[in-house]
């Protein structure tokens, strides 16, 4: 019998049951949420995880995307990739994820995540997450837009992540969390941190640095472009939706034009 | 063309918010999310399956300054494209 793990992203406390996994998935998870394990409570939610070999459950494709299939029903999330397939039911708080040997339970978390976030009138946001002087700032945009290249160009602050941010409103505040999950540049830290979100910043690329307003209604839309997983069904994506305009309404959302160097962060103040 | 005889009404798989005057539209289908401009906005908000698009022509009129035949011409193509987009689809019979 191992001990569960427990992590806590954004402060929702999942308890990572890992009996059924051998010494090597069980060191790779706690490496990869080392910053995240906090001791383990009985009011986390559950997860069970199983590996099991056998065929991908849905076939590689050469050159095809990555495939994340997700349907929910009755509060009950059925989740299907390539090399994991689970489901996870929010009333009871417990899940299981089946996962092949080579395979990990990063994209079935990502997506239990964005649900929380669903409900909570949160965002899971693709973006680059930075802290600096205690003040949060968010960098977002579709892939290719220049998410990992900010990463790299703030890395005399703290990164909160590369590719994903948990965007959540505390107490009348949007707070910007940061998560395990990793983008394009696995070396990069993944910190355990939360701070004010005081900047939303579209990301341009451009051969020079400068900041543009964007309406609201632009913003909104740019905003929502940029939460993966949950736009499917149609109620998600009404109340991502309205949490974008909560947000756009609260915290500024402008145009970052950037170059490559960190010359954009005297832009921001 | 789309027949104005017809009621337009928002495709179930269309989540969307009007924000200072603007309708932010998303697709749940794909996943695509598209910002209308004021005159589409309020097309969109007149296309609640109780108006045909002859009835939502005739409102246009009255509220801007429009002839009959260009708001007609421009409902037609506006609505199709919506429809061709599954943002839309047409009823025989109005909502109620």
């Amino acid at each position: 019998m191992n001990d569960p793990l427990t992590i806590s992203i954004a402060d929702w406390l999942i308890t990572l049951q890992l009996d059924e996994c051998d010494e090597a998935m069980r060191a790779r998870i706690r490496k990869w949420y080392a910053a995240f394990i906090v001791p383990t409570r009985s009011d986390a939610m559950s997860i069970r995880v199983d590996i099991e070999p056998g065929q991908e459950f849905i076939p590689f494709v050469k050159g095809g995307v990555w495939q994340i299939r997700t349907t929910i029903q009755n509060g009950r999330t059925e989740f299907e990739s390539h090399l994991e397939k689970g489901w996870f039911d929010r009333q009871a708080g417990q899940g299981r994820v089946v996962v092949r040997p080579t395979g990990d339970i990063e994209n079935y978390l990502r997506v239990l995540y964005a649900l929380f976030c669903v409900e909570s009138r949160s965002l899971l946001l693709h973006s680059c997450g930075v802290i600096r002087d205690e003040r949060g700032y968010v960098f977002f945009g579709p892939s290719g837009s220049g998410k990992t290249t900010t990463t790299r160009l703030s890395s005399q602050y703290t990164i909160l992540s590369d590719d994903l941010v948990i965007i959540k409103k505390v107490a009348d505040r949007f707070r910007v969390f940061g998560v395990p999950f990793r983008g394009e540049l696995p070396e990069a830290p993944r910190s355990n941190a939360v701070a004010d979100l005081v900047g939303l910043f579209s990301l341009v690329k451009d051969s020079r640095h400068f900041l543009a307003p964007i309406a609201l209604p632009e913003a909104v839309a740019q905003l929502a472009r940029c939460v993966p997983f949950v736009m499917a069904q149609p109620e998600n994506a009404r109340c991502v939706t309205d949490t974008c305009i909560d947000l756009a309404t609260q915290v500024p959302v402008r145009a970052m034009h950037f170059e490559k160097n960190e010359g954009f962060w005297e832009m921001i103040r | 063309m789309i027949d104005l005889k017809k009621y337009p009404l928002a495709h179930p798989q269309v989540a969307a918010r009007v924000v200072d005057g603007s309708a932010v539209i998303v697709l749940a289908d794909s996943g695509q999310v598209n910002v209308l401009n004021p005159i589409g906005t309020r097309v969109w908000e007149l296309a609640d399956g109780t108006r045909s698009g002859q009835d939502i022509v005739n409102a246009l009129v009255a509220e801007y300054t429009v002839s009959a035949d260009t708001a007609m011409r421009d409902v037609e193509q506006f609505v199709q494209s919506l429809v061709d987009a599954n943002v839309l689809t047409l009823q025989d019979q109005p909502s109620h």
